[in-house]
């Protein structure tokens, strides 16, 4: 089962190998992750979505929580978080097939962001499943190239991860 | 005061007075410290960094604080993994301080320039790459408390030479207002969860504790006992666990593991619920999943959270230190009766001292003959220490550790040549303590360079080495899985351990009788000086044991 979980942690050198080598160490598979700065300056969020069962989930939560950098850990309620994921995918477009990828782009209300004569930028925000739709229906013309940023995620509702039970510091 | 000074400063603010390590180019000016405060700060410099990281190790165990290593940069740093990882293992509070290049040099595969942070991610609680003052202050400051707060384990504080060097006038602060933390301990038991673990003692009819490390570290030895004998639970013990409950008490049934006593592995093997406290239940110990996959009831009591559910669910679990769950248990149990233990055995550990009969070759000791003779030759109140080997499987099950005594040894690696680092580490902690090394002829050759250290210390060390001319743990797997093909487990028999000795300026004796043993063994003990002490013996297989 995929997993969303919330890692709050010092905005520090070394931080993200701390929690990835641990990751790694334990043999607990990333299906995706994303790192960034949160409100408070000194405070980093790392969100990973894991495929394990309930027992693992476990592991990794307090396993995580041990790390000394690490300050809240939290597993997202998958029914109620709402959760997205920025793409960007480089698609071969000559004047030809240019309208119809924009015509697929609009259906996925996605953004055109780069024109070149041979080649456009499409930018899609999605919860991964969606991106994974768009890029079925790309793949005829010719995906030059991709990026994800992974998946970032809050719970639904006025909590905040500060309210989390699971708190290790 | 520059960065070297600070540290130093703070180490004996921590009231730390021996430290272990190896100088060298990037560690030059905290050595010139260390020099300075050489009347307030004792250090011991080994042959090898990997000897003073296991010192460091020894001396933790044995005095309950961090021990403190120093290495250079490059290979001094990479030279402490084993021994940093031998302490994660087995959860032992130390400190580890390496040098580092200048920091305008990191990353450029500059001379003696390694990422020991990186390379030791996985095996420290914590670790600081010092490339500021502000960081070197913060690292100081925490470090001791963070290797010594809940499940104790150790941290490493890199710090690159020019922070080493400079930084004066900025920790004058930092020296100021320091002092010693309070240790956080692990969370006080929640009464849910001690009701339930409580209910499942109660309705048990077959109880059985194994006593790991944490029941060992937490001290929880007496309410361990009262709970084994309210219960009439019998206590099976880990290698950590050893020394935990007395040898002569009648449901101490030993450690568990390949060489258990056919007593520990019958209770263990009738038992309806398994009571681990302190003990993470690892792959050598028993087989945890294939006991809770026959029926058998699992309650934890861990200070690591983590260690909760982590190999198979627990029925029940207090995620607390083994004396305070152990107490709120018995408080609770308090007043029901007491129940008759549904085990008994006929012979208690101690007991276990007879050699079989058997006839050996001129020369040659049974291992319980060995023990016997350095037990009555060394008295209570001892040190006992091991290497990694068969050696240590038949110390760990013969040799009675005492209410008196402690056991140290490599549980959770396994580090063969961890021995003799640890034993010097273990006696320098307690001078006046007659510390004895158990060691093999293959983890003897791995580490014996410290006799230099043992003999420039002058510790009054009595090594044993029992000799049988054989990797004999390695050998059984052999025997047992590979047909008797025995690769490279033969030893050379040729090495002459008492001219050895003498090299290194010790006496080295060879010991052919269990009285020649003895007599070596008291006259060392008596003249207060180290011994290094031959045996030739039979290490039988673990079937056999």
């Amino acid at each position: 089962m995929l997993k969303t979980i919330s890692i709050l942690v010092d905005n520090e050198a070394g931080v993200l190998a701390r929690v990835t080598n641990l990751f790694s160490r334990r043999g607990y598979n990333i299906d995706s992750l994303a790192v960034g700065t949160t409100d408070v300056p000194s405070a980093s969020r790392i969100t990973v979505r894991v495929d394990c069962d309930a027992r693992v989930l476990e592991q990794i939560i307090f396993q995580v929580g041990k790390l000394v950098c690490v300050h809240k850990v939290k597993v997202l309620d998958a029914d109620a978080q709402v959760s997205r994921e920025l793409t960007l995918i480089k698609v071969r477009a000559d004047a030809a097939a240019r309208s119809e990828i924009i015509d697929i782009a609009q259906v996925f209300r996605a953004r055109i962001i780069d024109l070149t004569p041979d080649a456009l930028t499409i930018e899609l925000t999605g919860d991964g499943g969606k991106t994974d739709a768009l890029l079925d229906m790309l793949r005829p013309y010719g995906v030059i190239e991709m990026a994800r940023t992974g998946i970032v995620a809050l719970d639904r509702g006025s909590e905040s991860i500060s309210d989390s039970p699971y708190v290790f510091d | 005061m520059n960065g070297a000074e600070f540290i130093v400063r703070m180490l004996i603010k921590n009231n730390i007075r021996t430290v272990f390590g190896y100088p060298g180019g990037t560690v030059l000016s905290l050595y010139d410290s260390l020099y300075r405060h050489r009347k307030e700060l004792d250090h011991i410099r080994t042959s090898h960094e990997q000897g003073a990281a296991h010192a460091a190790d020894g001396f933790a165990r044995m005095s309950g604080k961090p021990g403190v290593c120093i290495a250079t940069s490059g290979p001094g740093a990479t030279n402490l993994i084993t021994g940093i990882a031998n302490a994660f293992m087995d959860s032992v509070p130390a400190v580890f301080i390496t040098g580092n290049v200048e920091h305008s040099l990191i990353g450029t595969d500059s001379f003696q320039e390694v990422d020991i942070v990186g390379m030791t991610l996985g095996i420290t609680k914590h670790s600081w790459a010092v490339r500021t003052p502000e960081l070197l202050a913060e690292a100081m400051e925490n470090a001791f408390s963070i290797c010594m707060s809940g499940r104790r384990g150790p941290v490493l504080i890199d710090v690159a030479k020019d922070v080493l060097e400079g930084g004066c006038g900025l920790y004058d602060d930092a020296l100021e207002r320091f002092k010693i933390s309070e240790i956080k301990d692990t969370p006080v038991p929640e009464s849910g969860d001690v009701e339930l673990v409580t209910k499942l003692i109660e309705n048990a009819s077959k109880p059985l504790i194994i006593c790991g490390g944490g029941a060992k570290q937490a001290g929880a030895g007496p309410e361990l006992l009262k709970l084994a004998r309210t219960a009439g639970a019998p206590v099976c013990s880990t290698l950590m666990g050893i020394g935990t409950l007395p040898p002569d008490e009648p449901l101490n049934l030993g450690i568990l593991g390949a060489m258990a006593r056919k007593e520990a592995k019958q209770a263990l093997c009738e038992c309806d619920l398994i009571i681990a406290a302190g003990a993470r239940l690892g792959n050598k110990v028993t087989d945890i999943a294939g006991l809770k996959a026959s029926g058998k009831q699992l309650v934890q009591i861990d200070a690591d959270r983590a260690e909760i559910n982590k190999i198979v669910p627990a029925d029940a679990y207090i995620a607390s230190d083994a004396k305070t769950a152990l107490k709120a248990i018995l408080a609770r149990l308090n007043g029901i009766p007491v129940k008759a233990p549904w085990f008994s055995s006929a012979k208690s550990v101690s007991d276990g001292q007879k050699a079989p009969e058997q006839t050996l070759k001129r020369g040659w000791l049974a291992p319980e003959a060995v023990f016997d003779s350095v037990k009555r030759a060394a008295g209570g109140g001892i040190t006992v220490v091991t290497d990694v080997g068969l050696h240590q499987l038949y110390t760990a099950r013969y040799f009675p550790i005492g209410p008196s005594d402690r056991f140290i040894t490599s549980g959770g690696l396994g580090t063969m040549g961890f021995g003799l680092g640890a034993s010097i580490g273990a006696s320098t902690a307690m001078p006046g303590r007659t510390t004895i090394l158990f060691t093999g002829d293959g983890s003897f050759m791995m580490n014996m360079n410290e006799l230099a250290t043992v003999a420039s210390e002058k510790l009054p060390l009595i090594i044993i080495v029992m000799r049988n001319g054989a990797l004999a743990m390695v050998r059984e797997m052999q025997k047992a899985y590979c047909g008797r093909r025995y690769s490279q487990t033969k030893l050379d028999q040729k090495l002459n351990i008492p001219k050895l000795c003498s090299a290194f300026g010790l006496k080295g004796i060879r010991a052919k009788t269990p009285a020649e043993l003895e007599r070596a063994v008291k006259d060392a003990v008596n003249e207060n000086r180290a011994a290094v002490i031959e045996v030739r013996t039979v290490l039988r297989g673990a079937e056999n044991a």
